[in-house]
């Protein structure tokens, strides 16, 4: 206390603003509620539910070669978890049959020419047919088997070494998959960069750091909007305006706390994803925290942007997720950024989650510093000092 | 009085699109003065003070308060002002003493005198006992009570209080009242607006406001004395029957029920006032009610408003 007393008036003022915030805060049960359970909850719901990942798919595989190393593929197909070979019909016929009727989803053809192929260096094609109707089937078949490919093509280089170099070098690319374009559909391949960074392609890993972003957005700008807004309807802000308070104190005193409040749920987003998913955190805690600054920081402005352009609650929760869609939509979240149209990924760009989103998946899963990431950290400073500029012309201590 | 001013106002319009809520408003208001404005919901009391306070830009006109100008000198005015709204405007999730707390500090107290003036202002209104109680759960009376404690925290020059006592029970608004003075003997200037005669009498002087216009202001002897309509009071049983034949009466411009008595404003052209009520007897005989009694009488406060507000004019009040 005695320290707060020397402080300057404006400071001292600042103080007494963040200190009301919070008392109203620590007595607002449900909101309180809402700090630390929606992360929870997004958590568990994105990292469980909303599940991405494909495992045992039934699968019927076809073994025309029928040789050591044709069963030891099948079984090296197993070993993904992706597949679950629960038939082994004799022709490549019967095997469609069963993709027809559902019975399997996927059918893997190993033809008879395959370990001699593979030996001789000709290139051995397994066929892999996959019921497409099932795009997240699809994908996920394409990425298994492409981290499978790179498996056993590095694994029978080390087998055949002996050999001499020509064979070394023919082995190597020999084994290949071709998935039937028919059936299959087209989407690029793009697991080469993810089986790299999340070899087992777990969603959790990869939604989590996106995740935190998401979940800041929602509560930041939703809370530091309300909070204000409710002091307009519930008369209070009339009191505010009569007092001597300057509306940078007013802005900086409502703000502060929830940057403190986002930094807890930081904090509990990583503990659960950790504990819950083991997402690691590979890069710097420092580089993580200036940028998660930045971003709160961003999102907290363009609350009191939201708050200024409305006057009651109703308003601001609707104007808030009119941001906050976009946001999960846009950013890559949902969507990989890069199949999205041009023109949306244009909106993307505007979004700070975008570019929050980039920054934390590289720092906790590529273990990148802030430095590998100085666009996407302008990006997120641009746009705060953008929402400050607009919060400080629109935010008055005027009577709305 | 040669208190220095503390208000003057010239002109001081504002108008919401069409509406003129306030219209060329002239006020001169001096040190330690209680001035009253009365006027009906929507006279633009509130208006009127909201740009006095310097918290509504003036669409015309200007005003020096305190010696700032505003509305140019708004924030610099804050310091010295005391204001409390129509509507509650505190915290109802701090309790009273962090009411109390957050004002004092919002205005600059700190440290030992900011507890000091704190403890001070919550034993002055009594509110010691009550200091860890939330507002939600406090009366009417004691809301108001702590309202205007945490808008005088600060010692204001200047206290402005928008229909303070609406909603509070006719004790309670004398004991706020008795405060008011208490504090006026400090040296504060007292503006308040109120619907309720009983209270504007008490002020120093009254600002009569009709459709954003100050129609009069003076003291409220002045005023009634500046009333050129005349007055016959009138009592008869049953009541209500005696204002629907005053009502009908040529001679009455207005009929007012003040408890068991009924005020008559006297058309211009009515005979003098002996004679209309004398008229208004027999009238009232003629239609069988009981104990008719009507004589001139001194009008009142409430009768200066009603006078002005069918256009009737004071003679010299207008100040």
């Amino acid at each position: 206390m005695r320290l707060a007393d020397a402080l300057p008036l404006p400071l001292r003022r600042v103080l007494s603003v963040a200190r009301k915030e919070l008392l109203q805060l620590a007595r607002d049960q449900l909101t309180m509620g809402f700090v630390v359970g929606v992360p929870i909850v997004q958590l568990a719901l994105f990292g469980y539910a909303i599940n991405q990942d494909v495992r045992h798919a039934e699968t019927a595989v076809v073994d025309l070669s029928n040789t050591v190393a044709s069963r030891t593929l099948a079984g090296e197909l197993e070993a993904t978890q992706t597949f679950d070979v629960v038939a082994r019909p004799a022709t490549e016929d019967l095997a469609r049959d069963l993709l027809r009727r559902g019975d399997v989803r996927v059918a893997v053809v190993i033809p008879s020419g395959f370990t001699r192929d593979a030996y001789r260096g000709r290139g051995a094609e397994v066929s892999i047919l996959v019921d497409a109707t099932d795009p997240t089937l699809a994908r996920a078949v394409q990425a298994s088997i492409g981290g499978l490919e790179a498996h056993l093509n590095t694994h029978e280089q080390a087998f055949v070494v002996d050999a001499g170099d020509a064979t070394v070098r023919t082995v190597r690319s020999g084994v290949s998959f071709a998935v039937r374009p028919d059936l299959v559909s087209d989407a690029p391949w793009r697991f080469s960069v993810l089986t790299f960074y999340n070899p087992e392609l777990r969603t959790p890993v990869f939604v989590v750091p996106a995740l935190l972003g998401v979940i800041l957005t929602t509560t930041m700008i939703l809370m530091t909007a309300l909070s204000i807004v409710r002091e307009r309807e519930r008369g209070t802000f009339e009191f505010l305006i009569g007092t001597p308070v300057h509306r940078f104190e007013l802005m900086i005193g409502k703000i502060a706390p929830y940057v403190g409040i986002g930094f807890v749920q930081i904090v509990i987003v990583l503990l659960s994803g950790l504990l819950l998913f083991r997402v690691p955190l590979r890069g710097s805690v420092l580089d993580l925290a200036v940028a998660s600054l930045l971003f709160i920081g961003a999102n907290l402005t363009l609350g009191l942007v939201i708050s200024s352009v409305t006057t009651n609650q109703l308003q601001a929760t609707q104007l808030s997720f009119f941001f906050f869609l976009p946001s999960v939509l846009l950013s890559g979240f949902m969507f990989p950024f890069h199949a999205m149209p041009k023109p949306a990924q244009w909106l993307g760009q505007l979004l700070p989650l975008t570019h929050y989103a980039r920054i934390t998946r590289g720092i906790l899963l590529r273990g990148s510093g802030l430095g590998d990431h100085l666009a996407d950290a302008g990006a997120l400073l641009l746009f705060l000092v953008v929402t400050l500029g607009l919060a400080t012309r629109l935010f008055k201590k005027e009577i709305g | 009085m040669a208190e220095p001013l503390v208000i003057e106002a010239r002109g001081l319009t504002r108008r919401f699109g069409a509406l003129v809520a306030v219209d060329g408003v002239d006020l001169a208001v001096r040190q330690g003065e209680v001035i009253g404005f009365l006027g009906p919901n929507g006279a633009g009391k509130s208006t009127l003070i909201r740009m006095l306070v310097g918290l509504l830009p003036p669409s015309a006109g200007g005003a020096t308060v305190l010696g700032r100008a505003l509305p140019g000198e708004a924030e610099r005015l804050r310091p010295d002002v005391g204001y409390m709204t129509q509507r509650f405007s505190l915290y109802d999730d701090l309790t009273v003493a962090e009411n109390l707390r957050f004002a004092a500090e919002i205005f600059g107290l700190t440290g030992e005198e900011r507890d000091r003036r704190i403890a001070d202002t919550l034993a002055e209104f009594g509110l010691a006992e009550r200091r860890a109680e939330r507002p939600a759960t406090l009366s009417g009376g004691w809301r108001q009570r702590l309202a205007l404690a945490v808008a005088t925290v600060h010692r204001p020059r200047l206290l402005v209080l928008d229909e303070p006592t609406a909603g509070v029970d006719p004790e309670r608004r004398r004991d706020f009242w008795a405060k008011l003075f208490e504090l006026t003997h400090r040296g504060a200037t007292i503006l308040v607006s109120t619907h309720y005669m009983d209270e504007a009498v008490r002020c120093h002087r009254v600002c009569m406001l009709i459709r954003g216009r100050a129609v009069a202001v003076g003291s409220p002897a002045l005023l009634t004395d500046a009333l050129e309509g005349r007055i016959v009071e009138v009592a008869a049983a049953p009541l209500e029957r005696a204002i629907a034949v005053l009502r009908s009466m040529e001679l009455a411009a207005s009929v007012t029920q003040l408890g068991r008595r009924v005020h008559v404003l006297l058309a211009r052209e009515a005979p003098s006032d002996a004679d209309a009520a004398a008229r208004i007897r027999e009238r009232l005989v003629a239609e069988g009610l009981e104990g008719p009694r009507a004589s001139p009488a001194e009008p009142n406060l409430e009768d200066v408003f009603v006078a002005l507000r069918l256009g009737e004019s004071l003679t010299e009040a207008a100040a």
